[in-house]
C-alpha cells in the first residue's frame, strides 16, 4: 500500500507539471465518455432493463390488424364491439384492461383546461402495480358495466390543476358536463406505460364505462378506432402465439358475420397480434438509440486515439526518467506500474468530468426530449451509469498505460542514458507512424461522412416544404357539446361561424374541413375501381369545402376543386392527391375516373388532382377529398401580421351557440413546428455530434501527424546536418505523411462499403449519402492534415539543425 | 603556403535564458589550412562542441566572422547554410547519427541526393562504393545501422561525411561511444584520410587522440588558449 501511495504521489507531482496534458485528456474523454454514458443509459433501459411493472414480461397489447385479401392494410385499430368481445373472452389473459384515450374539459375549473383523459377498467392499475400518493384506484364496482363516476388523478394533474391539495380525495369535479368524485392520486414515480404515444400522458383516469361512445358506436363493427386498446397479463402457460390464435379465430368469425353483404368488407379479415409492452413502448426507438450509441462510441474511439497520441508523446518526453529508473533496476512491470498510476489518475479526473457531463445530458433530455424518448422518466444517473464510468475509465487507463509501455524500448533505455545527452534521440519506426496516421484518418473519415450524412437527412426533412402554406393560418376545432348536432345543424353552425369570422377585419378567409392541414389522424377508407370488384385503393379521406385548397395554398395539379354548391350538396365528386392519382392511372390522367367510395353504390367522379402534402413523421399516403365538411373544424386565414384572439373567438361562439367550446385554436405554423420537433431534435443532436466529430477528428489528425513529425525531429536534424534544404525536408515530410493519409481514406472507403453491404436496410432508412458528405469530409480532413504537417515542421525548419540534433527547445 | 579552408575571427556564442546569459565562446579566432589535422580539446563544458557546431554551420554565431574557402558564411540563411553544409562540410558525430530505416548504402548516398544540381544514379553508386571501400564496409552495404557494431557505424558515418568530397571533415568526439580497440581503428582511419589529403578538425577530450593531430588547440571557458597559455596549463 505504501508502494502504491508512493506511486500516487509521484504521479500527482508529475501531472501537476503538465496541466495542459491533464486538461486536454479530461476534456476530450470527459465529453465523449459522458455522452456515451448517457447513450448507454438509454440503451440499457430500452434493451436490458425490465419495465417497472409486476410480471412485466407477460404484459401484452392485443393489437388489431386489418387485412385486405390477406395483405396487411392497417394495424393498431379495433372496433368497439370487437374490443369488448376479446375483453370478455376467457382463457387468454389472467387479468386484462380496456383503455380509451381521449380528451375532455375540466369544466369545474374556471379556465376549463382540456386534459388528456383515459377511460380505463380497473385492471390497468393492477397490471401496472400503480403506486398511490393518495386514496385508491378503481374498485370492482367501478369497472366495465358500472357507471360509478370516480376519477383518479395523475400526480402531474394533481400538482398543476389542483395545487397539490392533500384533501383532494372526495372532491367533486366536473369533466365536460358530468360530475365525478376524485378517489385517488397516483404517485409521482408511477411510470405510465406510454402505449398510445410517447407524447401523451394521462391527466385523469375515468371509468371505462363512462367513455363518450353512444349505443350505436358501441355496436358498430365497421368503424375502426386507434384510440381504444386491450391490454393484459397472459394467463400462465399461454404463449403470445397461442393468445393471438385464441383471440383471432372467434373475432374474425364474428366480424365476417357482422359485415357480410357490405361490399367494401368483402375481402377484409381481422387478426389479433400480441405486442409486448416493451415493444409497444419502445417502438422503433431502439434502432435510433442503437445508432446513437454506435455514433457516440465511435466518437469515444477517436477521442481515445487522440489521447493515445498524447500519452505516447508524454512517454517520449519521459524517456530520461524512464532511463534512470531502468538503470537503477526497474523492470518492465515497475515501469508499467508507474505509467498506469499516472494514466489512472488522469482517467479518474476524466471520469469525474464524464459523470458531470452525463448528469447534464440526462437533465437536458428530461427538459427537451419529453415525449420523444421512451421511459425517459426512468433515466438518470444511477449505479449503472457510475459503474459504467468506472469500468470505462479503468479500461482506458490500462489501454493507455499498455500502449505507452509498448513504445518504450526497454533494452535501449540504459544505453540512451549513457549517450550523454548528445543527440541520441528516440527514433520511432516508420511502420508505427504510418499505422497511427492511417487509422486516425480512416476513423475520422468514416465518422465525418456518417455524421454529415445524418445531418443532411435531418436538414432535408426540416427544409422540405409542407406543400401548403403555414403562415397566417389557424386551425379552429370546436366541440359541439353534450347534446350533439345533426349533420344539417353542423352545416348551419359552420356557415354561421364562418360568416362571423369573415366579418372580422383581421380575417382574410375561412374554410371548413373534417381535419386541418396539420392533422396526423387517419380516416381510413377504401376506394373501389368497380362495385364489387377486387381492385381497391386504401385512402386517407377528408371532407372539405370549396375554399379549403385555396385558403391553405395547396395548389391543384390538374382539374378543379369543388364549387360552393357541390360542397353544400355533397355531390358525388372527389379530389385526389398526386400519389392516389398515379395509383388510379399510372400512365395518364385520373381526371374523369369514376370510383366507388366506402359503402356508396353511386360512383364518385374525380374532378381534380391536388399536390401532395408532406407532414413530418407521416409517411406518404393516398389522400382523397370529398365535398361538404361534416365536423366543426375550420381553417382561418388572418391578414399578414394579424392574430386570432381566443377570448374573441369564445365570445363569438357564445353568440352562435353557447354549447360550443374550443377544442383547439392554434397557428398552423406552431402545430407544424411541433410535428417537426422530433426532426429538429434529431438535427440538433446530429449537428452537435457532427461538430464534436469535427473537433475530435481535427484534434486527432493534428495530434497524430504533428506527433509523428515531432518524433522525427532528430532524424530531420540529421538530414539537415548533411545538407538537406528546408524545401527538401518539407517535401519529404509531406510525401511521407500523405501516403498513410491516402491509405486511411482507402480503408475508410472500404469500411464504408462493407458497412453499407452489411447494414444496407437499416442505413437506407436513415441515410441517403449523396456526394457532398464524403467530399466535405475529405476536404476538411486534408485541411487538418496540411495544417498538422506545416505547424510542427515550420518550428523545426526555423531552427538551426543543432537544436533538433540535441532535442533542445519546445515544439 | 597551403590554402585557407576555414577562418574564424572573433567568434562569440551566447545562450540566453530568462535566468542568465551563458557565454559559450568568447572571441575565438581559428584558421585551418588545406590538409591540416587540427584537434580541439578542453575540459567538459569549455565550448568544444559549440565551436564544432558553428564550424559545421549547424548553428549561427552571436558575433564574429566566419569564412569557408574565402566565402563569408557567418550570416547565411538556413537554406544557404544547408547548401554549404552539403557541398563543403563533412560531419562525423559522436553518436554516429545514422538513419535507422535506411541501409548503409542509402545512408552514405543521402548527401549526394541533396545536391542542388542532381546527380545521376550511376555516379552516386560509384562514389558511394568508393567510400564504402575506403572505410572497409562494402560487405555490409545493404545492412541497417542497427545491425552494425559501434565501430562499424562510425566508419559508415565517416564514409557519409566523405562522399561529397567536402572541403573539411569535422569530427566530434569520434571515439566517445566506442571501446578502445574500435576507437583506435577509427582514429587510424582518420589519420589515413588526412595523410591522403583530407582536411580534418576534430574535437576530443582524449589527449592520446588529440596528440595524433598536427595542430593541437585548447579551449578553456570559451576562449582559445595560445601556445604559451597551453604550455602553462
Amino acid at each position: 500500500m505504501s508502494g502504491f501511495g508512493y506511486e500516487l504521489r509521484q504521479a500527482l507531482a508529475s501531472l501537476r507539471r503538465a496541466p495542459g496534458f491533464v486538461a486536454t485528456v479530461a476534456l476530450t474523454l470527459g465529453l465523449t465518455l459522458g455522452a456515451l454514458v448517457c447513450m448507454f443509459g438509454i440503451n440499457r433501459l430500452l434493451f436490458l432493463a425490465p419495465l417497472p411493472y409486476p410480471d412485466q414480461q407477460r404484459l401484452y397489447v392485443a393489437q388489431g390488424v386489418v387485412l385486405d385479401q390477406g395483405q396487411e392494410a392497417f394495424r393498431g385499430l379495433h372496433t368497439y364491439p370487437a374490443l369488448m368481445q376479446m375483453y370478455q373472452q376467457g382463457g387468454v389473459f389472467e387479468r386484462a384492461a380496456v383503455l380509451n384515450f381521449g380528451k375532455a374539459f375540466l369544466t369545474s375549473d374556471p379556465n376549463q383546461p382540456r386534459l388528456n383523459v383515459t377511460y380505463a377498467s380497473s385492471g390497468l392499475f393492477d397490471l401496472t402495480g400503480a403506486p398511490l400518493k393518495l386514496g385508491r384506484t378503481f374498485q370492482q364496482g367501478e369497472d366495465v358495466g358500472s357507471s360509478v363516476p370516480s376519477a383518479v388523478l395523475s400526480y402531474q394533474a394533481w400538482a398543476t390543476q389542483f395545487g397539490s391539495d392533500p384533501s383532494v380525495v372526495g372532491r367533486k369535479i366536473s369533466i365536460d358536463s358530468a360530475s365525478y368524485t376524485v378517489v385517488g392520486v397516483l404517485a409521482k414515480d408511477y411510470a405510465e406505460p406510454q402505449l398510445h404515444s410517447l407524447e401523451r400522458s394521462t391527466d385523469i383516469y375515468l371509468p371505462w364505462e363512462l367513455n363518450p361512445r353512444d349505443k350505436q358506436a358501441r355496436e358498430d363493427w365497421e368503424n375502426f378506432d386507434s384510440n381504444i386498446m386491450l391490454v393484459g397479463r397472459l394467463a400462465a402457460g399461454v404463449t403470445p402465439d397461442q393468445a393471438s390464435a385464441a383471440l383471432t379465430e372467434p373475432l374474425n368469425r364474428r366480424f365476417r358475420a357482422q359485415t357480410a353483404g357490405i361490399g367494401q368488407f368483402a375481402t377484409i379479415t381481422v387478426e389479433v397480434a400480441m405486442l409486448s409492452f416493451a415493444q409497444a413502448i419502445t417502438g422503433d426507438s431502439k434502432r435510433v438509440a442503437l445508432m446513437l450509441l454506435a455514433g457516440v462510441a465511435a466518437l469515444l474511439v477517436i477521442a481515445a486515439a487522440n489521447v493515445s497520441n498524447l500519452f505516447l508523446a508524454r512517454t517520449a518526453q519521459k524517456q530520461r526518467q524512464l532511463s534512470i529508473q531502468a538503470t537503477l533496476g526497474a523492470n518492465r512491470g515497475h515501469l508499467f506500474r508507474t505509467m498506469f498510476t499516472e494514466s489512472a489518475v488522469v482517467m479518474g479526473i476524466a471520469g469525474l468530468a464524464a459523470t458531470g457531463v452525463a448528469a447534464l445530458c440526462f437533465g437536458l433530455l428530461h427538459s427537451f426530449a419529453q415525449g420523444k424518448v421512451p421511459r425517459l422518466g426512468e433515466l438518470g444517473l444511477d449505479a449503472w451509469s457510475v459503474g459504467f464510468v468506472l469500468l470505462a475509465s479503468l479500461l482506458l487507463a490500462l489501454v493507455f498505460a499498455a500502449l505507452s509501455i509498448r513504445m518504450v524500448n526497454y533494452g535501449a533505455l540504459a544505453a540512451a542514458l549513457q549517450s550523454g545527452g548528445k543527440g541520441s534521440g528516440l527514433q520511432v519506426s516508420q511502420t508505427t507512424r504510418k499505422v497511427l496516421i492511417a487509422s486516425q484518418i480512416a476513423v475520422a473519415a468514416v465518422l465525418l461522412v456518417a455524421n454529415f450524412g445524418l445531418l443532411k437527412e435531418s436538414v432535408a426533412v426540416l427544409m422540405r416544404p409542407a406543400g401548403f402554406e403555414t403562415q397566417d393560418l389557424y386551425e379552429l376545432t370546436l366541440n359541439e357539446g353534450e347534446r350533439g348536432l345533426s349533420p344539417e345543424e353542423k352545416q348551419q353552425q359552420l356557415a354561421s361561424i364562418g360568416a362571423e369570422l369573415r366579418a372580422w377585419s383581421n380575417v382574410a378567409g375561412v374554410a371548413a374541413a373534417g381535419t386541418g392541414p396539420t392533422s396526423t389522424s387517419v380516416w381510413a377508407t377504401t376506394l373501389l375501381r368497380e362495385l364489387g370488384g377486387n381492385e381497391k385503393f386504401k385512402t386517407n379521406s377528408n371532407r372539405v369545402d370549396a375554399d379549403y385548397f385555396n385558403l391553405i395554398g395547396l395548389p391543384m395539379a390538374e382539374g378543379r376543386s369543388f364549387s360552393a354548391q357541390e360542397s353544400r350538396e355533397r355531390a358525388p365528386l372527389i379530389v385526389v392527391n398526386e400519389t392516389l392519382a398515379k395509383a388510379i392511372n399510372p400512365d395518364g390522367s385520373a381526371i374523369g375516373a369514376t370510383l366507388y367510395w366506402n359503402k356508396n353504390t353511386e360512383p364518385f367522379r374525380v374532378i381534380g388532382v391536388v399536390r401532395d402534402v408532406f407532414l413530418p413523421t407521416v409517411p406518404p399516403a393516398q389522400r382523397l377529398y370529398l365535398p361538404g365538411p361534416a365536423e366543426l373544424n375550420l381553417v382561418v386565414k388572418v391578414k399578414p401580421g394579424q392574430q386570432l384572439d381566443q377570448a374573441a373567438v369564445v365570445a363569438m361562439l357564445a353568440k352562435v351557440n353557447s354549447s360550443l367550446r374550443i377544442n383547439k385554436l392554434a397557428p398552423v405554423q406552431q402545430t407544424y413546428r411541433s410535428l417537426l420537433a422530433r426532426d429538429i431534435t434529431t438535427a440538433a443532436i446530429t449537428g452537435l455530434l457532427t461538430v464534436l466529430a469535427l473537433f475530435l477528428a481535427g484534434v486527432g489528425v493534428y495530434g497524430v501527424l504533428s506527433y509523428s513529425i515531432k518524433l522525427r525531429r532528430h532524424e530531420l536534424g540529421i538530414r539537415m546536418a548533411i545538407g538537406a534544404s528546408p524545401r527538401r525536408i518539407a517535401g519529404l515530410v509531406y510525401r511521407d505523411s500523405l501516403r498513410p493519409v491516402a491509405w486511411g481514406f482507402g480503408i475508410s472507403a472500404v469500411a464504408g462499403v462493407l458497412l453499407y453491404l452489411f447494414a444496407r436496410k437499416q442505413l437506407d432508412s436513415v441515410l441517403e449519402l449523396g456526394a457532398w458528405p464524403p467530399v466535405l469530409s475529405v476536404v476538411l480532413i486534408m485541411l487538418a492534415v496540411l495544417l498538422a504537417c506545416w505547424l510542427p515542421l515550420r518550428a523545426i525548419l526555423r531552427e538551426w539543425p543543432v537544436r533538433s540534433l540535441r532535442g533542445d527547445g519546445a515544439l | 603556403m597551403k590554402d585557407i579552408k576555414i577562418q574564424m575571427k572573433g567568434i562569440t556564442k551566447q545562450f540566453s535564458t530568462d535566468a542568465m546569459d551563458t557565454h559559450a565562446l568568447r572571441g575565438v579566432d581559428l584558421t585551418i589550412r588545406s590538409g591540416d589535422y587540427v584537434s580541439i580539446s578542453g575540459p567538459s563544458g569549455c565550448g568544444k562542441s559549440t565551436l564544432l557546431s558553428l564550424l559545421g554551420l549547424l548553428d549561427s554565431p552571436t558575433s564574429g566572422q566566419y569564412f569557408i574557402e574565402g566565402k563569408d558564411v557567418a550570416r547565411l540563411s538556413l537554406a544557404e547554410a544547408a547548401a554549404i553544409r552539403n557541398e563543403k562540410i563533412g560531419f562525423v558525430f559522436q553518436s554516429f547519427n545514422l538513419i535507422d530505416e535506411l541501409s548503409v548504402f542509402d545512408n552514405i548516398a543521402l548527401p549526394l541526393r541533396y545536391r542542388s544540381k542532381g546527380m545521376d544514379e550511376a555516379e552516386i553508386t560509384a562514389r558511394v562504393n568508393h567510400c564504402l571501400d575506403k572505410v572497409e564496409m562494402a560487405h555490409r552495404a545493404q545492412h541497417r545501422p542497427t545491425q552494425l557494431s559501434g565501430g562499424q557505424q562510425q566508419r559508415v558515418a565517416i564514409a557519409r561525411a566523405l562522399v561529397g568530397t567536402p572541403a573539411i571533415l569535422l569530427v566530434d568526439e569520434p571515439t566517445g561511444n566506442l571501446d578502445s580497440t574500435n576507437g583506435d581503428i577509427v582514429m587510424e582511419m582518420l589519420a589515413q584520410l588526412n595523410r591522403e589529403g583530407t582536411t580534418l578538425c576534430m574535437v576530443t577530450h582524449d589527449s592520446r587522440y588529440a596528440n595524433m593531430a598536427s595542430t593541437r588547440l585548447q579551449l578553456r571557458d570559451g576562449v582559445m588558449l595560445d601556445t604559451a597559455q597551453r604550455e602553462a596549463a
